[in-house]
């Protein structure tokens, strides 16, 4: 039961210190996570990944992984960039396309057992769609000019309260834009993690127990496999859910009314 | 060890046939297929981690990371292999 305990709370504690040998790695005031080094194992599988994939770039790709890569882009381009921002978001297909990505690396990685997603850590998320918040006002200063775009969250035509009013719900929603991008990819990533985790704790339970309860471990481990499966799903879904809001906010900058 | 390995590798090899099911000529029905493979994978692969923690307790998280390890190895091989150029012909 004790051993049980120690699970749940290794489970919710978020930023557990990473130990090697019993001991912390640091770099001064900075220690490294556990989930700061899923991070960085993602970071590195996937460059990795498209390293290898596109060591040999042709016109026609050449191999299985090239095809795979280029449709993968081609998703990138078409539905997440042109799609939202028009024929201006070819250029935002890098910036977009390493958003995607490396999202949906973190969070696949964090489906291999002992391992966690880097993006499970609010620390990351928040990091992250303050950037982005960052780098789509500033792209929409850079095309309107600081007091065009700051007259775009004014609506035309319409009365003067009702527009202070408009003003005001604009401001307070693009405000608000790096706390719910950031808490929806946190939330939905640590959360299924801790599903699968307690689902495990639980069966661990129910085979400790006597009697009839020892059977009743069977259901939840076909219940974790589907969840499994449903993790797989939110981990997908998440990061394209990531990378169109990126696109669309990026595009609400370059297109004001 | 070598058999949790093995046995990760073997679970490896089921999730890539079931995959290989899934052919332009039924889609759907190759999805139907792969998903059902892959669910009886998982199963095998929890159902081996219950009788070690069942059975050999003490062994279990060597049994775990080698299942883990064995079958990332084989997906590692077949995704090299996948990046390999193919001459057109």
């Amino acid at each position: 039961m004790e051993m049980i305990g120690e699970g749940v709370k290794e489970l919710l504690h978020e930023l557990s210190v990473l130990t090697v040998a019993g001991h912390k790695v640091e770099a001064g005031q900075f220690v490294l996570t556990n989930y700061a080094f899923f991070l960085l194992i993602a970071f590195v599988v996937t460059v990795l990944f498209f390293m290898i994939g596109v060591r040999k770039v042709s016109l026609v790709p050449n191999s299985r992984l090239g095809s795979m890569i280029e449709m993968g882009v081609e998703f990138v381009r078409d539905s997440l960039c042109i799609e939202s921002m028009g024929p201006e978001g070819k250029k935002y297909v890098p910036f977009i396309g390493t958003i995607f990505f490396y999202v949906l690396f973190n969070n696949l990685i964090g489906l291999i057992p002992g391992f966690k997603p880097g993006t499970g850590s609010m620390g990351t998320t928040v990091t992250w769609a303050v950037l982005i918040f960052i780098v789509y006002n500033a792209i929409g200063i850079k095309k309107h000019g600081l007091w065009g775009y700051l007259k775009s969250f004014w609506p035309k035509g319409v009365a003067a309260p009702i527009a202070a009013f408009v003003a005001l719900l604009e401001i307070v929603s693009q405000m608000v834009r790096p706390l719910t991008l950031s808490v929806r990819l946190y939330a939905n990533m640590y959360a299924g993690h801790v599903v699968l985790g307690i689902f495990s704790i639980f069966t661990v339970m129910l085979i400790e127990a006597s009697g009839v309860m020892k059977i009743m471990a069977v259901l939840p481990i076909a219940l974790q496999v589907v969840l499994y499966a449903l993790e797989l799903f939110v981990a997908v879904i998440q990061a394209y859910i990531f990378a169109v809001l990126t696109s669309v906010y990026i595009g609400g900058a370059l297109n004001t009314h | 060890m070598l058999g949790g390995a093995v046995l990760g590798a073997i679970l490896a090899a089921g999730a890539r046939v079931s995959v290989g099911r899934i052919t332009p000529d039924d889609p759907i029905g190759g999805m139907v297929q792969a998903a059902a493979l892959n669910f009886l994978v998982m199963m095998v692969a929890f159902g081996s981690l219950l009788a070690v923690f069942m059975f050999a307790r003490s062994a279990m998280f060597v049994f775990g990371a080698s299942l883990v390890s064995g079958f990332l190895v084989v997906a590692v091989v077949w995704f090299l292999g996948a990046a390999r150029t193919q001459n057109a012909h």
